[in-house]
């Protein structure tokens, strides 16, 4: 096997999961959801568990479970009055609670299912690679076709709610983020996926000067944050996960620091 | 567009066991301006998320431009015909929006969801960002803009949606002297310049426009009196409603309520 065989999948995988975590993350982080990722993790993993349980593969459980996971948050959240956060963390807790159980009750090996919290992006197969590259499409054919809606969405939900049917495009909105969550589970992991979501996201926030710039930014930023975590892993032989975190990581602490420079010199 | 905009009859809206609004009769007709005014909790707001078709329950019958404001799910022509200014804006500061964006906003309200941005829709933005004098803000963020700017903003993005009926939620809360007058003023002339029907919530009925021509005043929900300014906007009835004596000033064609201090008796 070539080299190119080897490291071509395990890029493709970098780029698609750092795009379409990137893209996701300005939506997660203007909707002030950040904690969506690691429930709708869970919530996978619960899916996933559960599946296995009943027979089934634990990859259509752990989308069935981040789908059922994000219908749940739509539904709760149509009601304006419940806090976001509370929502998330009580399905936090639920996923976590029937996650537990479901390994308690699991027979025989419980790796390869708690594998999915920490992701390998070595041992990518050409199916997830396809569900990445469908899963982002999707998100970025939303951003486009619905590129005003959800501008006003992260602007103000109540605001969009006296404008348009802002349930609908919120909870296609959570399908979305369900899906990109659980196709990035078993690359990146659940836990680590959280970081490559919110980094990326903050960091275009904070410089774009238009909304369209913050989601090329974002998107770039998480796709070249992975990549470059992979490749620092290869060179220095480290964990590949905790290794694309801290790339993303850094890029949030230099993007800050040029912004403080820029800001001191505009002031001088 | 029928003559009468706002048609509430026996409206009751419910928070858990307290009753937050009604029973309430209230008609609107195309053309007036009307000052919602009361104490803190007496079902201002409610009463406007009611009619911005906000509220998942009303009770009695709620009919706002023609179109039910009780009946869920909402119709989209009700979100067109009805423009809102929220008192608060729960965005993240960070978020990059253009005044552009933020205007054009208002447009999402027209036809359906993913519609394809028409000629009318940049010229409705650009009258809109040239009534309000923001044509050369079109590129600055919201986010740099000050509170008076930015509600000025989000007056541009009511004129860009075109509705007949705006609801305008204490467009002056919070703000400094000058930006309060301005925004009054600013509100004044949706109605007498662009014949827009308006329901302006405010504490203050200093901050009603000289053109307001009816007034609600609310209290615990309740309908406490109703009638034309110089009718509601006595000293005895302001004083009943807020349980203080309440002096009333006429200066020209606006009103100035204050508080009587104790030791003037």
């Amino acid at each position: 096997m070539s080299a190119f065989e080897v490291f071509a999948p395990i890029l493709a995988a970098a780029v698609l999961g750092g795009f379409s975590a990137g893209l996701l993350g300005v939506y997660v982080m203007g909707l002030r959801m950040p904690f969506l990722a690691v429930c709708t993790a869970h919530a996978a993993l619960a899916g996933a568990i559960l599946g296995q349980l009943a027979g089934l593969h634990p990859r259509l459980g752990a989308f069935a479970g981040a789908l059922f996971g994000a219908a749940v948050l739509g539904f709760v959240l149509r009601r304006r009055n419940v806090d976001t956060n509370a929502a998330l963390g009580s399905l936090f807790s639920l996923s976590l609670g029937v996650a537990f159980l479901g390994l308690g009750l699991q027979k025989g090996p419980k790796t390869p299912l708690l594998e999915l919290m920490w992701g390998s992006l070595l041992f990518v197969t050409p199916q997830q690679l396809v569900g990445l590259a469908i899963a982002g499409a999707l998100l970025v054919a939303l951003s486009i076709v619905l590129e005003r809606e959800m501008k006003v969405l992260l602007f103000d939900r109540l605001l969009a709610a006296t404008l348009f049917a802002e349930a609908w495009v919120f909870t296609a909105l959570l399908v979305l983020a369900a899906a990109i969550i659980t196709f990035n589970l078993e690359t990146t992991g659940g836990l680590l996926l959280y970081s490559l979501i919110c980094n990326p996201a903050v960091v275009a926030l904070k410089l774009a000067r238009s909304f369209r710039a913050a989601m090329v930014w974002s998107a770039v930023l998480g796709a070249g944050s992975s990549v470059a975590g992979f490749l620092a892993a290869y060179m220095f032989d480290l964990p590949v996960g905790a290794c694309i975190v801290l790339v993303s990581s850094l890029v949030v602490a230099l993007a800050l620091g040029f912004r403080q420079v820029r800001g001191r010199i505009h002031a001088d | 567009m029928p003559e009468t905009l706002i048609e509430a009859a026996d409206v009751a809206i419910w928070y858990g066991a307290r009753r937050a609004l009604g029973p309430l009769n209230l008609t609107v007709r195309r053309g007036e301006f009307w000052g919602i005014v009361g104490p803190n909790g007496a079902g201002k707001t409610t009463l406007l998320h009611a009619l911005a078709g906000l509220t998942p329950r009303v009770e009695g019958k709620l009919a706002v431009c023609g179109h039910s404001a009780c009946a869920m799910p909402r119709s989209q022509a009700l979100r067109q015909a009805v423009g809102v200014l929220l008192q608060h804006h729960d965005y993240v500061p960070e978020a990059p929006f253009t005044v552009e964006d933020v205007v054009g906003f208002g447009r999402t309200a027209l036809g359906t969801l993913g519609r394809r941005w028409l000629a009318s829709d940049r010229d409705a933005v650009e009258r809109a960002l040239g009534v309000l004098g923001l044509t050369g803000f079109r590129t600055r963020l919201y986010r740099e803009l000050s509170g008076g700017e930015r509600r000025k903003v989000q007056i541009a993005r009511l004129l860009a949606q075109e509705s007949e009926l705006l609801l305008m939620d204490e467009p002056v809360a919070g703000l400094d002297m000058d930006w309060q007058e301005r925004l009054t003023c600013l509100a004044g002339a949706l109605h007498c310049e662009h014949g827009k029907t308006v329901l302006f919530v405010t504490h203050d009925v200093a901050n009603l426009p000289g053109c307001c021509t009816n007034v609600l005043l609310l209290n615990r929900g309740q309908t406490f009196a109703i009638g034309a300014p110089a009718e509601v906007l006595c000293p005895d009835v302001l004083s009943r409603l807020y349980g203080c004596p309440i002096c009333v000033e006429r200066r020209g064609d606006r009103y100035v309520a204050f508080a009587k201090p104790e030791s003037a008796g």
